[in-house]
């Protein structure tokens, strides 16, 4: 069942979880460190085309996915580190950003020139003039020095997931951070993740979706009142409703993924996909765009993304960079169909079940 | 795949882990069940105890009937835990994680149901997880990653019917998973 490609890049995932509870923890994060400098991947953003330049670039870039020296991913302009400004963008937005950490690649239409631009790439679009341009962004931002400012990751969207996965890749010292919010309400967090305590209503609002994504710093041991929570619940919320349903930056998008281990379902109870997706994904590596593929109709991309930054966050995930230039793995064939689709279908109606039929 | 075959769900596990509670909570009729006085306190205080098997069914729509069998708890009935095990659909373990031997426990019934592991058809639900010294969850996925195997560990209260549920509908998960592998390879 498991499919046999060529890795060229191993381990970019931390197990974090693993790492808590075994005495691997320091090859472990290790491993996990040295990932991260492994696979960097890129922001970008794209303002200021036309809607059909805008269309044709996002399509070439869709053809270049994984053919790039360094992955890369489309966020919002605030966020990202890259920024392709089309003749649209505003001038005065446009000089305010020169001398700022962010990339900049500058559409034109002609020969024209734009003060400080870096990079020029010319509409109508070629690929291998987009990609040319994707490798010199890349091999420029691989010497740049880092930004002294925050790094764009911490932003509100993924602070507190940032902030674990920071603590994960730190030895333990068995002292408490937490993070505030709100009226005064506040997440207390163990530095070895496997415990946090707050109120009530935190742990409300961490169940619902509605924790805040800011920063952990350091703190004193929380009061005893507080009710104590695994830390396991901890790193699977805050990774499934971290970054408003994008995939985390820190992970490739068109790397094949690959569960180390199942999520405690009996503690986070699954959404009806997530079975589904832990059994394919515990049989092999997967693309994130194959899953979407595969689970069609039960399962969109938010929803695997959002399962994958969980994943990630608990430390149960595994990918690896494929060579996209195998041929795509054999697309699993649909069993509702067979004998064994209309059995389970059928069971699943019998017990009234969610589960993640496709 | 399972087709002309008997179509059945073993529930296996020790004594007192909660094999014949799971059963009756989504069996169509009360599990017919072959219980005695339990005669091994030693291993596990309760009054009686499974020494044949489990029996419980859910009738389909479709006219299909699925069996669903409770594996007696003690070892020295190992020999029928294998019998029972030919040709299911697949394997629900049940673990009580308080017992001092539940790591042991997990080992001799991934034993005995070896080959459905391998094909991951095997889904682990682990009780009273929450009680002091108990095993974790942790503890045994540390357990299968030795053997290599990647397969469901809940924490459950077979009591609740929906914890029941989810470990059917884990196992339907990986079942349907190993048809699509079988009809893409």
């Amino acid at each position: 069942m498991a499919r046999s490609r060529r890795a060229l890049r191993l381990r970019i995932l931390h197990p974090l979880e693993l790492a808590a509870h075994v005495p691997m923890l320091a090859s472990l994060q290790r491993t996990m460190t040295r990932s991260s400098s492994l696979r960097d991947t890129r922001t970008y953003a794209i303002e200021g085309l036309s809607h059909d330049a805008s269309g044709a670039l996002r399509s070439i870039m869709q053809v270049l996915s994984g053919r790039t020296q360094c992955p890369w991913q489309l966020v919002p302009l605030a966020s990202a580190e890259v920024l392709i400004l089309g003749p649209n963008f505003d001038a005065a937005k446009e000089a305010a950003l020169i001398g700022s950490a962010r990339y900049i690649v500058r559409v034109t239409l002609s020969d024209e020139s734009h003060f400080g631009e870096i990079t020029r790439l010319e509409y109508p679009f070629r690929v291998f003039q987009v990609l040319s341009t994707f490798e010199e962004v890349a091999s420029k931002l691989g010497v740049r020095k880092p930004s002294t400012t925050e790094a764009p990751s911490r932003n509100h969207s993924w602070a507190l997931f940032d902030s674990l996965r920071d603590l994960a890749s730190h030895t333990s010292h068995r002292q408490w951070q937490q993070t505030q919010y709100g009226d005064g309400r506040v997440l207390f967090v163990r530095d070895d993740l496997r415990e946090f305590a707050a109120d009530p209503s935190v742990h409300d609002d961490l169940l619902a979706g509605n924790l805040p994504q800011l920063p952990l710093t350091p703190s004193a041991d929380p009061p005893a009142q507080l009710q104590r929570g695994r830390g396991s619940l901890l790193l699977w919320h805050v990774g499934l409703n971290a970054g408003r349903g994008n995939l985390s930056r820190t992970l490739d998008p068109s790397a094949g993924y690959r569960l180390l281990a199942w999520p405690d379902f009996g503690v986070t109870p699954p959404h009806k996909a997530h079975l589904r997706l832990s059994a394919l994904l515990a049989g092999g590596l997967h693309r994130r765009d194959e899953l979407v593929e595969t689970l069609a109709g039960s399962a969109d991309v938010v929803t695997v993304n959002r399962f994958i930054n969980a994943c990630a966050a608990s430390g149960l995930m595994h990918a690896e960079r494929l060579d996209s230039e195998l041929p795509p793995a054999p697309k699993p064939k649909a069993s509702s169909g067979s004998f064994v689709g209309s059995l389970i279908s059928s069971i699943r109606s019998k017990l009234r079940l969610g589960g993640g039929n496709v | 795949m399972f087709e002309g075959q008997e179509i059945k769900i073993v529930f296996t596990g020790p004594m007192g882990a909660g094999k014949t509670t799971a059963i009756a909570a989504i069996s169509d009729s009360a599990p017919v069940s072959t219980d005695v006085d339990n005669a091994d306190r030693a291993s596990c205080d309760k009054d009686m105890t499974t020494v044949a098997l489990d029996f419980g069914q859910l009738k389909l729509e479709t006219g299909q009937v699925v069996r669903l069998y409770g594996t007696p708890g003690q070892k020295r009935f190992e020999f029928m835990w294998r019998i029972l095990g030919q040709g299911a659909l697949g394997v629900i373990l049940l673990l009580d994680a308080s017992h001092i031997s539940a790591l042991a426990e997990l080992d001799a019934y991934l034993d005995a149901f070896d080959d459905l592991a391998r094909r991951r058809l095997l889904v682990v639900g682990i009780g009273r997880t929450n009680e002091p010294g108990a095993t974790s969850v942790p503890d045994v996925l540390q357990r299968l990653r030795l053997r290599n195997l990647i397969i469901p560990v809940f924490s459950v209260d077979v009591r609740r019917r929906e914890d029941v549920h989810l470990l059917i509908d884990a196992l339907l998960s990986l079942i349907e998973a190993a048809s699509d592998a079988e009809g893409s390879s």
